[in-house]
């Protein structure tokens, strides 16, 4: 069975998940570390690249916790990133960004917890334009097609959060997250996600409509 | 972060050009590397000698730009195509090497030869149409 269309494609997405405590909530950064091994593995893309401010360990991928790591390592043939920054993240989020801006071929990107650097020039770029660039004179590479992932969608800005056709909400939905659908005025796809979804389970939307849901990722990923 | 490259000369260095701070190219900052499978072993010329044939048998094919690479694994192309693809993702690797080629082209012109022997021998009837005309 052939990948669906929203895991090859070059749309950017959003990935959530209501917050609660216990073992049924959370499921983000797994999903997206799945989702950037895959676009790699599968060929769609030709670099993968998770920035990963909170340092998880099971990220796959090269760690490389430095510009002068990425380059070496890229040197060597790898061609999945594990990022850790350690000094200022929205300033090493905006060089890497534009050291990817600079290599060859399609790439994909997972800033996790982006909330930390929402703000930043640069993630307002990697959302508004870093998926039409394949074709630019300015930008001799691929697209760059971005992921992001965040327990605070509120937090995020409307460059982002205004970029990203493909919605994807992890584990049940809860009236946290409803909310959050009734603001951004696609209600409509929260009714039709299914209300008893396993824990981990993730829900796709496009372009406000519900499209389907899935089982958990792989354990091997978390 | 001051002892770091900055974006264009990681992207440089990235693509080959010379690293300025002069250090060899290493395989990531992490503990868990992989082995290097292309390092040299002992200092004898026959050792030498087994892991040059070595490698020349494993090579798949020449180092491309992977931007000139449009697109390597051909997804949309099935048949025997997604069966190839199939099992260089099983073993990891990146093409066909050379030692299957080889072993392949031989079996290929074996079957080749064989065939023309074949056809020479026929009583010299055409293949026609099978089934029902009417």
């Amino acid at each position: 069975m052939s990948d669906p269309y929203y895991l090859t494609d070059g749309s950017h997405v959003f990935i959530t998940a209501p917050t609660g405590a216990g073992a049924k909530f959370g499921g983000k950064t797994v999903l997206s570390n799945w989702w950037v091994q895959r676009a790699v593995e599968s060929g769609w893309f030709d670099l993968g690249l998770v920035f990963n401010p909170k340092g998880h360990a099971f990220i796959d991928g090269q760690q490389v916790k430095s510009l002068k790591g990425l380059a070496q390592s890229y040197q060597a043939g790898y061609r999945r990133f594990n990022y850790i920054p350690f000094d200022d993240v929205e300033a090493e989020h905006t060089q890497v960004m534009e050291t990817l801006q600079q290599l060859p071929g399609k790439k994909i990107v997972a800033h996790d917890e982006c909330h930390e650097y929402g703000d930043s020039e640069m993630l307002d770029w990697c959302f508004r334009q870093g998926g039409n660039v394949e074709d630019s004179v300015k930008f001799d590479t691929g697209n760059i097609r971005s992921l992001a992932i965040s327990q605070h969608p509120w937090d995020l800005p409307e460059g982002v959060t205004n970029n990203v056709p493909l919605f994807v909400l992890v584990g049940p939905p809860t009236q946290q997250a409803q909310r959050y659908f009734d603001v951004m005025q696609i209600g409509g796809a929260f009714d039709a996600i299914p209300d008893d979804l396993e824990p981990y389970c993730w829900s796709v939307v496009d372009g406000g409509e519900y499209i389907r849901s899935h089982a958990p990722v792989p354990e091997e990923y978390a | 972060m001051s002892e770091d490259f900055d974006p264009a000369t990681a992207a440089s260095v990235a693509q080959g050009d010379d690293d300025p701070t002069g250090s060899k190219p290493t395989r990531g900052e992490s503990g868990t590397t992989e082995p290097d499978t292309t390092e040299a072993t002992a200092d004898t010329g026959g050792d030498n000698a087994l892991t040059a044939l070595k490698d020349a048998l494993m090579q798949t094919e020449p180092s491309t730009d992977l931007s000139r690479i449009e697109n390597p694994w051909q997804p949309d192309e099935g048949g025997a195509a997604r069966i190839h693809r199939a099992i260089q993702k099983m073993t990891s690797m990146d093409g066909t090497p050379a030692a299957v080629d080889l072993l392949v082209g031989a079996l290929e012109m074996t079957i080749e030869g064989g065939g023309s022997a074949t056809i020479e021998g026929d009583s010299g009837t055409e293949p026609g149409p099978t089934g029902d005309l009417g």
